[in-house]
C-alpha cells in the first residue's frame, strides 16, 4: 500500500504545485486587474507600494509555480512574501496569537507549502521536468 | 551542492509543512470544542450537525497529523473533509476560490493533506519512530 502510494507522489506534488500557483496567481489578477472582483485595499494599485510589489509576486510567482517553471526560485520569493504579509503587512500577531483568532491561516499554510516547494521542487509533470528531460 | 542540502532536507520539509498544517487545522478543532481560542462564530453550534462532525475530524486528524501518527489515513479523512467543506459551504457562494475568503483556505487544505497521503509523515513523526523500533 505505501510502496504504492509513494509511486504517485511526484504527480501528486505537481497537483498540489498546480492548485497553490492557481490560487495564489487569482490574488494576483484581483489586485492588478480588479478581476473577478475588485479588492477594496487594491483600489489605487500602483507598482512601488506593498500592495503592488505583493501583486507582482502573486502573477508572476502564481503563473511560474502553476506551470513549474523555476519553481524552487519562485516559491522561495513567495513563501517570503507570505511571512511578510502575516507578520507585517496584515500585522496578524496583534490582531491575536492564534492564526484562526487573527484570520492569518491562508497566509501561514501559503507560506509553509511554498517553503516545501523550494526543497521537493516541481514534481513530475512541470515545465522544469520537461527541461531537465531535454538537457 | 545546492542541490545535496536540498536532497537531503526535503524528508524533514515534509515534516514541518506535516506539523504546520496539523496545528492549523487541530486549531478548527480547538476552537469548536474547547472555544480555543473563543469564536463568536461557533457559540451556536448544535450537537451532531454537520459542523460538528467537522469539528470531530478536526480534532482528531489535526491531532494526528501534528505527531505524525497514522499520517495517510488522518491526511485521507481531512483531505475528504475539506472536499465536502468546500462543495457544501463555499462553491453554493461562488465557484471561485478567491470570492470566498475562507474557500481558498479549504481548497488549500484539501491538497496539502491530499499530498499527504501519498507523502507520508516525513523523519519527523511518531510513523517514523514506529518504523525504526
Amino acid at each position: 500500500m505505501e510502496a504504492t502510494l509513494d509511486k504517485f507522489r511526484p504527480q501528486i506534488l505537481s497537483i498540489l504545485r498546480i492548485m497553490v500557483g492557481l490560487l495564489f496567481l487569482s490574488s494576483g489578477i484581483q489586485k492588478w486587474f480588479a478581476y473577478p472582483v475588485a479588492m477594496p485595499a487594491a483600489a489605487n494599485i500602483t507598482l512601488f507600494s506593498m500592495i503592488g510589489v505583493a501583486g507582482c509576486i502573486e502573477l508572476v510567482g502564481g503563473a511560474l509555480v502553476t506551470v513549474g517553471l523555476f519553481t524552487r526560485y519562485a516559491a522561495f520569493i513567495m513563501s517570503g512574501e507570505m511571512a511578510v504579509a502575516y507578520w507585517f503587512y496584515a500585522n496578524r500577531p496583534a490582531r491575536g496569537f492564534m492564526p484562526i483568532q487573527n484570520g492569518g491561516t491562508v497566509e501561514v499554510l501559503f507560506c509553509f507549502v511554498f517553503l516545501y516547494l523550494v526543497f521537493a521542487g516541481s514534481g513530475s509533470w512541470s515545465l522544469d521536468a520537461l527541461l531537465r528531460k531535454k538537457t | 551542492m545546492f542541490d545535496q542540502v536540498r536532497a537531503a532536507w526535503t524528508p524533514h520539509g515534509l515534516s514541518l509543512l506535516r506539523i504546520i498544517s496539523g496545528l492549523l487545522f487541530l486549531e478548527h478543532g480547538t476552537a469548536k470544542y474547547l472555544q480555543l481560542p473563543h469564536l463568536a462564530a461557533f457559540d451556536s453550534m448544535t450537537w451532531s450537525s454537520m459542523i460538528d462532525l467537522a469539528g470531530i475530524v478536526e480534532f482528531t486528524t489535526g491531532a494526528l497529523l501534528t505527531v505524525g501518527l497514522f499520517t495517510p489515513i488522518a491526511a485521507f479523512l481531512a483531505s475528504g473533509e475539506m472536499a465536502v467543506a468546500y462543495f457544501t459551504t463555499w462553491a453554493p457562494r461562488s465557484l471561485l476560490p478567491i470570492l470566498t475568503p475562507g474557500g481558498d483556505l479549504a481548497v488549500l487544505y484539501c491538497f496539502v493533506f491530499f499530498y499527504l497521503i501519498f507523502a507520508g509523515s516525513g523523519p519527523w513523526s511518531l510513523d517514523a519512530l514506529l518504523k525504526r523500533k
